[in-house]
């Protein structure tokens, strides 16, 4: 039998992992529009910020060698077709079963911003390679983040631990606002820009680009003012990259198995999979899913069984900073809020049970309060001890038998 | 969200103060004690031994572990050890105070301290006639010379005679009753067992050595010379203390005083007097009231000075001078936190170290006095007795020079404060009679009071600050059993209100008609945590008026919110003077089901007095009521 | 697997595992090194939990949460003891696995063994240096009284049930009086500190 993979990203690479862990010796091929071993997009902004690249390596620099596998690099695949798939550059690969991962792609406002040197994206290695080339050559102490969200807000961190004047500029009122609510975000926003000194210019676009000689000189913004800057980084939103196999940019259904159909099984930033706690659909694009998904179908390639149970959204944005924002969850229900001057938490309870949570500047109560909602435990009696818990004792108080007193 | 304050302390203005102290983010004893939890237990089972270098040793309290330390001593000899310790240190504390009076009244009776004189002659006379010292014919330096010599030889003799003091004035029965237990002990077991003090320094060093590696490993030996340190103490020490601070100071009278962070004045030069000792705060006193500081106040834009006392030193000055009381030890940081605080002037004993850096936040200078007290971040101002005056004034101007540094937007002093009438010395409890005990064994014979409770104090973070005092207080004047105390109880009572003579409405009927007779309230005030010697010469005219030993009275002691290693010795001496005497929080003595014994069952038979420990202020009144019972039927009451 | 369980009856706070810890993860292994070291890793915490004391330390969980979530590569299992390793050198300190930790036996801090003086995670690493040469766990090792041991799962399973059963059938008490009596006036204490006025 011969397997190949869509992508050498999260998802592809823990899948090969796992195929050879559970004894596939058939032929693979890893098939990757760019030049890397597997990397964790996770980690690859701190090689922005100065860490060595290989360290976003996350499975070792050798992994196409140790674990026997062929790569296809630097060639996108453009169609999947009844046990084929075809390349940008015209090579065809055959296959007996397909993991279709190849991620997601950057959404421009502008396409045409790309062809002026010194704007990027930061959704690929190859993105940020190419910053680091151009910080290094340019001599770029200044920089221009449009979009506040997770990724963006992820390379405003790196750029400013890089020690970059950074300007976000975000369309909403708060950052990270898919992450938090409007209260939590905002006492977020405040900590980040007070504790780091990156600016944030909020409810306000990036409307054009303007270069010089070819190279961008300065950014205008919505509100009438310009930004002179020789770096853009463009984080507004992403898309699925599933159009080469369903023809459109909405993602890939799949079964309970991961599979999109008999042969081929999609896993990672590009699969819809269902929440597992409420079971909504969507695309939950975070690294422990893409785990999780990609160990349950191989295992299903090799045993024919098991289940996907769902993913979760939880996630955290700590890099460089010590106030972490972490959230989980839908922000619906009855809100039950704990703060002081540096921390903000509050808990959405439905039914007395946890429905989403936001926490910001610590996390003694995250990993408990995780399961709670993992879990779907009954936590009305419990959850104001917890969130008002700054040593990390609510599961111990559980534990002892003190819970809900 | 929960509210900590409230549950922090029971007194409201305690209460505003740590609210205040939560919404800035004050560092404070009770933030401090959340940081050290969760607290060893071989502490507190003390069960932990660091006496020697193979060690530190530790007894598994489960049993599971090692069940003697590297020499091999058990459970039962550290926990021994480790609390006759404390009662050696306990002791030493207060003695140590007793000294430093006798010296200067020896100096001041023969004329190298001129700063102090003596004010009392009535009681010096009475202390010499006690030690059987001649009066007749001569001057009171004389006389007083004599009465500081007889004090001092308490401390440095070298034979093994039991010491003046107390052969003087403890009551004849018990001092038979422990004599003879030396003498029983020696004739059942062939060993020497000591009861009877010989020396005050003697019986500290005593420990100091029987508990140095590899000597006394007898549980009951130690706990023994445990109350033989604590009775040099009581007996010897605080009693001295008492009696020559009466001599030189005055013997207390009744008087009226306020308590409570109320007591501070926003537009006055505030003073605070802290620590255990009056030799230095009646100086402070002295010249704070005088026309030339108050005018040099008034320069700096005060209304004038207004000293207001803390902790025992506080009841010091409270009992002879009828200065107000702004707290017991609890609050010692709370009255810095009001901001209007110049100066917090402190001697010894009780004083926390975290008062520099809480003081420093503010105006507040924190001086300390005395060569044993130094505190890193205090101002050190030098006290000797021999230049009091140059001292104490050069404190007052201290505290007049930060007035104009006070930041009256942070002030904020809590308007509480309540009437105490306080001063009962045991001269003044006898004024009150009629010049004898009669009628008060009159009252307890007939039921009118069915007993006597003696609470000394401490403030313990442990318990929610004053209410155990509070609540133990009110459940026994209820019941008709008349509560007396020294300390930071008799604070905590003050500042309850329970000091009043309108107190005695909340008393039961037979108490409040004697309270009404006698004019009294039913909850008295005798002074600082070392007049607990106050309580024994008042236990020992009741019993010689008796003819019995103490232990047959229906009295019991109590330290219901204790700290120190003080308590340890207090608690001990009330024990060994064969009254009962409950604790709460527990001592470290649980590690060692031997030493719980002795302490709670064994001391009953041997010395009358016993230890018990109750956490309930109601469970705590019912035990002592029982108590009581108890010793009325014993005398056929 | 082996593992460190945690009788918190028995633990009497004295922080002797803390310590132990410490010594066994400080690069001089010396106690008098790691005074004042604010790099010293100590990887069990006793827990304050009212009027109890619960050593906290990583449970080594299988399938690890932890090890799923983190995006680095940096936790992994020891093949021989089965303890949940996480590699500092990998770490980027980013969170993911004290999310999801539900002991919050993970934490964060520049240590010796963080590269470039940059924070990172750490967490109990079963002392699998040790417990290959055949050792206990330090802090087991330190414990005199019984809180922390070091055994099979399945053994404390029976162990546990049979000290239930003669608890029951022959009333045998499983702490000594007067520790069951300081363990009750503590509670008591701790219970009054906690009541609102009255």
């Amino acid at each position: 039998m011969k397997v190949v993979t869509v992508g050498a990203g999260v998802a592809a690479a823990e899948f090969v992992e796992t195929l050879r862990n559970e004894g596939f010796r058939g032929e693979i091929v890893m098939i990757s529009a760019e030049g890397f071993p597997p990397y964790s997009p996770c980690v690859m902004p701190f090689f922005l910020a100065g860490d060595p690249l290989e360290t976003a390596y996350w499975k070792g620099a050798d992994f196409y060698d140790r674990l026997g596998v062929t790569p296809r690099l630097g060639d996108p695949v453009v169609e999947v077709d009844d046990g084929k798939v075809r390349t940008a550059s015209g090579a065809v690969e055959t296959f007996d079963r397909l993991l279709y991962a190849p991620g997601s792609k950057d959404r421009y406002p502008e396409p045409s911003w790309l062809g002026v040197h010194g704007v990027f994206g930061f959704k690929t290695l190859s993105d940020l390679t190419a910053i680091d080339r151009h910080i290094r050559e340019t001599g770029v102490r200044r920089a221009v983040i449009f979009g506040g969200g997770f990724i963006g807000v992820d390379a405003a961190l790196a750029l400013w631990h890089r020690g970059l004047q950074v300007t976000v500029v975000h369309r909403n009122n708060r950052l990270l606002s898919r992450m938090t609510d409007e209260e939590g975000g905002k006492f977020a926003t405040r900590l980040l820009a007070e504790r780091t000194g990156i600016e944030v210019r909020l409810e306000t676009r990036v409307t054009a680009v303007n270069a010089r000689d070819g190279a961008l000189a300065s950014v205008d913004l919505t509100d009438g003012t310009w930004i002179e800057t020789p770096l853009l980084i463009v984080a507004t939103g992403v898309t699925p990259e599933s159009g080469p196999l369903t023809g459109a940019d909405q993602g890939v259904a799949v079964d309970e198995a991961l599979r999109f159909d008999p042969r081929v099984y999609a896993a990672g930033d590009v699969a819809v999979t269902p929440h597992a706690v409420d079971g909504r659909p969507g695309l939950y694009a975070l690294f422990p899913n893409a785990v999780e998904q990609a160990r349950v179908a191989a295992r299903h390639l090799v045993r024919g069984e098991g289940a996907y149970p769902g993913s979760v959204d939880a996630n955290v944005l700590r890099k460089h900073v010590d106030f972490p924002v972490v959230s989980a969850g839908r922000f619906e229900g009855e809100p039950l809020t704990w703060q002081d001057a540096d921390r903000f938490r509050r808990v959405y309870l439905k039914d007395g049970r946890i429905n989403g949570y936001m926490l910001v500047g610590d996390m003694a109560a995250a990993g408990y309060l995780h399961r709670l909602y993992l879990e779907q435990t009954p936590a009305e009696r419990e959850v104001s001890g917890l969130l008002s818990d700054t040593a990390g004792t609510s599961y111990y108080r559980r534990a002892v038998g003190l819970a809900g007193r | 969200m929960e509210r900590k304050a409230p549950m922090r302390s029971a007194d409201p203005a305690g209460v505003e103060m740590l609210e205040i102290a939560e919404r800035d983010r004050l560092d404070s004893v009770w933030e401090r004690l959340e940081k050290q939890q969760p607290q060893c237990g071989y502490g507190q089972l003390g069960t932990c031994c660091r006496i020697c270098v193979m060690g530190p040793c530790r007894i598994d309290p489960v049993g599971d572990g090692p069940t003697r330390g590297v020499c091999g001593a058990t459970a039962d000899t550290i926990v021994a050890r480790n609390l006759t310790r404390m009662a050696a240190v306990g002791a030493s504390a207060h003695s140590d105070h007793g000294r430093k009076v006798a010296l200067t009244l020896k100096e001041v009776a023969e004329g190298t301290v001129t700063d102090y004189r003596i004010t009392d002659t009535e009681k010096l006379t009475a202390v010499a006639a006690k030690l059987g010292i001649a009066v007749e014919g001569r001057s009171f330096p004389d006389v007083a010379r004599d009465v500081a010599d007889a004090a001092l030889h308490c401390f440095g003799k070298q034979d093994d005679a039991p010491i003046a003091f107390l052969e003087a004035y403890m009551p004849a029965k018990r001092f038979e009753r422990l004599k003879k237990l030396e003498d029983d002990l020696l004739a059942s077991t062939g060993a020497r067992y000591g009861l009877l003090p010989r020396g005050i320094d003697r019986e500290s060093v005593d420990i100091l050595h029987r508990t140095h590696f590899g000597c006394d490993a007898d549980p009951l030996s130690l706990v023994l010379q445990s109350v033989r340190c604590s009775l040099a103490d009581g007996w010897g020490g605080s009693l001295i203390a008492t009696e020559l601070q009466d001599v030189l100071f005055g013997t207390p009278r009744v008087k009226t005083v306020r308590a409570n962070l109320g007591v501070l004045e926003e537009d006055m030069v505030n003073l605070i007097v802290h620590g255990h000792e009056p030799i230095l705060s009646e100086k402070v006193v002295e010249h704070a009231l005088s026309d030339e500081m108050q005018q040099r106040a008034r320069d700096k834009g005060a209304k004038g000075i207004n000293v207001a006392g803390l902790c025992c030193t506080g009841n010091e000055v409270l009992m002879r001078q009828g200065v107000n009381v702004a707290g017991n030890e609890l609050h010692s940081e709370l009255v810095i936190m009001t901001g209007a605080v110049e100066a917090m002037v402190v001697d010894v004993q009780c004083i926390y170290p975290a008062l520099a850096d809480l003081a420093a936040c503010y105006h507040t200078k924190l001086i300390t006095t005395s060569e044993q007290t130094k505190i890193p971040g205090a101002l050190h101002i030098q006290f000797e007795e021999h230049r009091a005056d140059a001292v104490a004034r050069r404190i007052v101007e201290t505290a007049i020079d930060a007035f104009e540094a006070r930041n009256r937007g942070r002030v904020y002093i809590p308007p509480h404060s309540e009437e105490a009438v306080v001063g009962f010395s045991v001269e003044e409890i006898l004024k009150a009679l009629g010049g004898t005990v009669a009628p008060l064994v009159k009252v307890i014979a007939d039921g009118a009071i069915k007993g006597v409770v003696g609470v000394v104090g401490c403030n313990n973070v442990k318990v929610r600050q004053d209410s155990f005092h509070r609540e133990l207080t009110a459940e026994l004047i209820a019941r008709d059993i008349l509560v007396i105390g020294t300390g930071c109880w008799a604070i905590a009572a003050a500042k309850a209100g329970l000091m009043q003579l309108s107190t005695r409405e909340q008393a039961g009927p037979g108490l409040k008609a004697v309270c009404e007779q006698l004019g009294i309230p039913p909850v008295i005030h005798m002074g600082s945590c070392v007049d607990c010697s106050r309580m024994l010469v008042l236990a020992g005219a009741l019993a010689d008026h008796l003819g019995v030993d103490v232990d047959a009275l229906p009295l019991v002691g109590s330290a219901p919110e204790w700290t120190t290693e003080k308590a340890v010795a207090i608690g001990t001496y009330f024990v060994g003077t064969g009254v009962p005497v409950h604790l709460w929080p527990v001592p470290p003595v649980l590690g060692s089901p031997a030493v719980t014994k002795i302490l709670t069952e064994d001391a009953k038979g041997v010395l009358g007095g016993y230890f018990f420990v109750e956490e309930d202020p109601k469970a705590a009144a019912d035990r002592m009521e029982a108590i009581i019972a108890e010793k009325r039927a014993g005398l056929g009451l | 697997m082996r593992k460190i369980f945690v009788d918190y009856t028995r633990c009497v706070a004295c922080k002797g595992c803390e310590i132990a810890c410490a010594v066994e993860h400080h690069p001089s292994r010396s106690l008098a090194d790691l005074v004042g070291d604010g790099r010293t890793q100590v990887n069990v915490r006793v827990l304050a939990v009212e009027h109890e004391a619960f050593p906290v330390s990583c449970r080594h969980c299988d399938p690890a949460w932890c090890m799923a979530a983190c995006p680095a590569g940096a936790i992994s299992r020891d093949p021989v003891t089965g303890a949940v390793i996480l590699d500092q050198a990998r770490c980027k300190a980013c969170g993911m696995c004290a999310m999801v930790c539900p002991f919050d036996a993970i934490a964060f801090k520049v240590t010796h063994a963080s590269p470039g003086g940059r924070e990172t995670a750490f967490k109990c690493d079963l002392c699998s240096h040790r417990v290959r040469e055949g050792r206990l766990p330090a802090c087991v090792e330190a414990c005199h009284s019984g809180a922390l041991a070091f055994r099979e799962h399945e053994e404390v399973r029976r162990d546990r049930a049979t000290r239930n059963l003669r608890e029951y059938l022959l009333g045998e008490r499983a702490l000594p009086d007067t520790f069951a009596l300081y363990r009750e006036l503590r509670r008591k204490e701790f219970a009054r500190r906690g009541e609102p006025a009255p």
